[in-house]
């Protein structure tokens, strides 16, 4: 089956797969629909805090705070309302900028004279309405609120309590603000009478995400009105400003302030909270501020907010560095930061930014990834998640600006990871192919090598034994022996008996080595044997015989492969050699006592050449001491480790002194043992065969 | 193995061969060998002068090329072989078939008469 159409589409389809992927991701983050950003977001804008929280330079505001020790020494909550307006006369005399109540009180005192009057059995009602003559606590605390500058506070309420809030004006610059802020409907209100009271009005509220305060609004609107935060009316009330100013642009609110004052806040007027740790010099006891207890300047010109810390009364949420404060103290770090213009922003265009490092990043892995080398790749992915890290803690840290470095980081590191696990798999299976690949060929190989087994057994099995064939022929010592280079070779050899006196011998090489040259040996070995039993020796004419075997062979010789060879007869009564020398090395006379020689006789070019030609035949009378040696090329070209050549030199010298009682097999084994001392397990060039003849005369 | 071509007057083209002609040496130059060899009624010399050594294989190369040229009408002599190369070219009987010159002219004479 062709797989390439197939394999084309899914390359494609990988190919775009990631891209696409990215693309669809970045418009869920523009959209803020992925999932759990939020948290990884939350989670690293309060990793920045923790690293560098705000530090708290100036000190504008002071807590009064209604504490443990209040509550001990002045009694349980909630205090008579003439108890908190001689608390506000107090703060009143100590000059503050401005007094903000973290403490709402929707119901009118229950501990007045006339309701206190009530609970008195059988009460003289005349006394009983002279009681009632008395003003209520709720007035004498309003008209201490007449007197101070004092911010009450109203909660939002999304059902019951008010529709109708009491709000400082509002200085709108752009279009109305009211349908991006945080909306009520409702609110839980102070008593009228305290209402008219205080100078300033301010919302209370702030959104708690899993006990966490990270925002507030600095205005937020209930029913149609906008009302400013605790702080920012403070601020208003302390800077003297006949209003607060709320600043809007294409859709978005920029900032809020007062007179002198701008504050940039999020695009729904919240403000990020910059928190400082917990101090408790913010706190002043409630119970010490009304006994006097305190310096007479402690709370000249500062913000006052009065608050409770006492356990039992309120909630302690938590800030973004982990802490659990009283909620009036996070009110206080608001205010700090807006009084050091230490605020957090972030900006509107955030988003984009973001969303283009996240396209950048990702596409930079997408395209690096396989093109880059893991040693190189590695250290740049570890380079760009520092940096990433490093800028967003520096924006932070100098800015003042919470820009999400989290999500290109995670982004790039979910990409990496996932590419890298790709890669991992790919190799996998590529691994695993290239295994059964492997195992294919081994299995491939042992099967070639089995038959090349085979085929060198029949090889060596064509080859006469010379320990078994002439065994009974006392006139004749021979000895003979081919090693092929590869497993199967291109040299070859044979004897035989002609007839009851004669014995034919012959060794040859095919050029080249390996199955070819195996291939063409068989063959010329069977013809030239063939052609010497069917031709009419008698007339002792090797030459003739060497061309009749030269036209068998040349016949069907597509490869143009060719054989030198080296044929010869003996004659076992007389020792009488005739021989034929088709381009073989002339082969050697060696005798006990005697230097090697060379056999004469010139010959002609190795059979299958030329399609036609008149060898010679040459005579030569063997004596009973002399040997015969015929061998090919492998030894003469043996080469050692160094590259040296063996050289006819060198076998002639190592033949060149051989004992009286030697006999054929042991010059044979004497000559091939040179050979392989000289090449010391180098592997050999070429096949190599020796054949040592020697006549015995009957007569000795 | 090296082999380049070299066009000499009268159309005569000398073949020089460099290295060792053994089965991996003949192995690198056997096609483009052929290629040179391989257009009807040539005149070819080929100096063995720088080849060291000949194995069977490179016998085999040599006398392809020279029958392949002799067969398309064309001649191939050997130009100036080293001596160890030379007696294996006569002991092998193949300066019988392909002519071995000493001497351009020799060997220009020869494929050109």
């Amino acid at each position: 089956m062709d797989r390439r159409p197939l394999s084309r589409f899914i390359s494609l389809r990988r190919g775009w797969a990631a891209p696409l992927g990215l693309v669809v991701l970045i418009a869920l983050h523009l959209v803020g629909a992925v999932p759990f950003q939020e948290t990884l977001r939350t989670f690293s804008f309060d990793l920045y805090q923790i690293l560098s929280p705000r530090e708290r330079v100036s000190a504008p505001v002071v807590i009064v705070d209604i504490d443990e020790s209040s509550l001990q020494s002045l009694g349980q909550w909630p205090w008579p309302r003439s108890l908190m307006a001689q608390l506000v006369e107090r703060i009143h005399a100590m000059e503050p900028a401005a007094v903000a109540f973290d403490i709402i009180m929707p119901e009118a005192d229950r501990t007045s004279p006339c309701q206190s009057a009530q609970y008195i059995p059988n009460i003289d009602q005349k006394l009983a309405k002279a009681i009632c003559r008395l003003p209520s606590n709720d007035t004498l605390l309003a008209e201490k609120l007449k007197q101070s500058r004092v911010v009450l506070g109203v909660a939002g309420v999304d059902d019951g309590g008010s529709d109708s809030v009491n709000a400082p004006p509002m200085h709108a610059v752009g279009e109305d603000p009211k349908r991006l802020l945080r909306h009520f409907t409702h609110a839980l209100t102070n008593l009228p009478e305290l209402e008219q009271a205080a100078s300033g009005h301010a919302i209370l509220s702030a959104d708690i995400e899993r006990g966490v305060v990270r925002r507030v609004p600095l205005i937020a609107a209930i029913g149609e009105t906008v009302l400013p935060s605790l702080s920012l009316e403070s601020l208003r009330i302390a800077s003297g400003s006949p209003n607060f100013l709320v600043k809007t642009r294409q859709d978005r609110v920029e900032g809020v302030g007062v007179e002198g004052l701008f504050i940039p806040t999020q695009e729904d007027g919240t403000l990020m909270v910059h928190y400082s740790h917990h101090d408790p010099a913010r706190f002043l006891s409630a119970a010490s501020v009304l006994k006097g207890e305190v310096d007479s300047d402690a709370l000249r010109q500062k913000l006052v907010l009065v608050g409770f810390s006492g356990l039992g009364l309120v909630d302690f949420p938590s800030t973004a560095l982990g802490e659990r404060v009283p909620g009036v103290e996070i009110h206080a770090q608001v205010m700090e930061s807006i009084f050091d213009q230490d605020t957090l922003l972030r900006p509107y265009w955030s988003l984009w930014v973001e969303g283009t490092a996240m396209m950048a990043l990702g596409l930079a892995i997408l395209w690096g990834f396989p093109r880059m080398k893991a040693t190189v790749l590695v250290p740049i992915v570890a380079s760009v998640i520092v940096a990433l890290a490093l800028t967003g803690f520096m924006l932070y840290r100098y800015q003042h600006w919470l820009i999400d470095v989290a999500s290109p980081m995670f982004l790039f590191v979910v990409m990496f990871g996932a590419m890298l696990a790709d890669s991992l798999i790919r190799e996998e299976l590529q691994l695993k192919a290239l295994e059964q690949d492997l195992q294919r060929q081994r299995e491939q190989a042992a099967k070639v090598h089995g038959e090349m087994e085979a085929a060198k057994r029949f090889q060596m099995g064509i080859l006469p034994d010379y320990r078994e064939t002439f065994t009974n022929e006392p006139r004749l010592d021979i000895a003979a022996r081919m090693e092929p280079a590869k497993m199967v070779g291109g040299d070859l050899y044979d004897f035989f008996m002609l007839d009851e006196h004669r014995v034919f011998f012959s060794v040859g090489d095919v050029c080249g080595k390996g199955v070819p040259a195996s291939l063409f040996m068989v063959i010329s070995k069977t013809l030239c044997k063939s052609v010497a039993l069917r031709d009419d020796l008698h007339y002792m004419n090797l030459g003739k015989l060497m061309r009749h075997a030269n036209q068998e062979i040349s016949r069907d010789n597509p490869e143009m492969l060719f054989v030198t060879a080296f044929i010869g007869l003996l004659d076992l009564r007389t020792g009488e050699l005739i021989y034929c020398n088709a381009g073989h090395e002339p082969p050697l006379l060696l005798a006990p006592g005697c230097r090697p020689q060379e056999l004469d006789g010139a010959g002609g070019p190795p059979i299958s050449i030329m399609d036609d030609y008149d060898y010679k035949t040459h005579k030569y009378i063997l004596s009973s001491e002399e040997f015969l040696c015929i061998f090919t090329d492998g030894a003469t070209e043996a080469f050692n480790p160094a590259q040296e050549e063996y050289g006819k030199e060198r076998l002639m010298q190592g033949l060149d002194d051989i004992p009286p009682q030697a006999t054929s097999e042991t010059v044979m084994n004497l000559a091939w043992n040179n050979v392989s001392a000289f090449t010391d397990g180098a592997e050999p060039s070429d096949d190599l065969t020796m054949m040592v003849i020697r006549w015995r005369s009957s007569r000795t | 193995m090296n082999i380049q071509e070299e066009l000499l007057p009268n159309g005569v083209v000398k073949i020089h061969l460099s290295g060792r002609m053994d089965i991996a040496g003949v192995g690198e130059i056997e096609t483009r060998f052929a290629g040179m060899t391989a257009s009807p009624r040539m005149a070819i010399i080929v100096d063995m002068s720088q080849v060291p050594f000949m194995s069977s294989i490179g016998i085999r190369a040599l006398l392809i090329n020279a029958k392949a040229v002799s067969k398309r009408g064309g001649k191939l002599v050997l130009l100036s072989p080293e001596a160890n190369v030379e007696k294996v070219l006569v002991t092998s009987g193949i300066d019988q078939i392909i002519p071995i010159c000493h001497s351009q002219e020799e060997a220009v004479g020869k494929v050109t008469a």
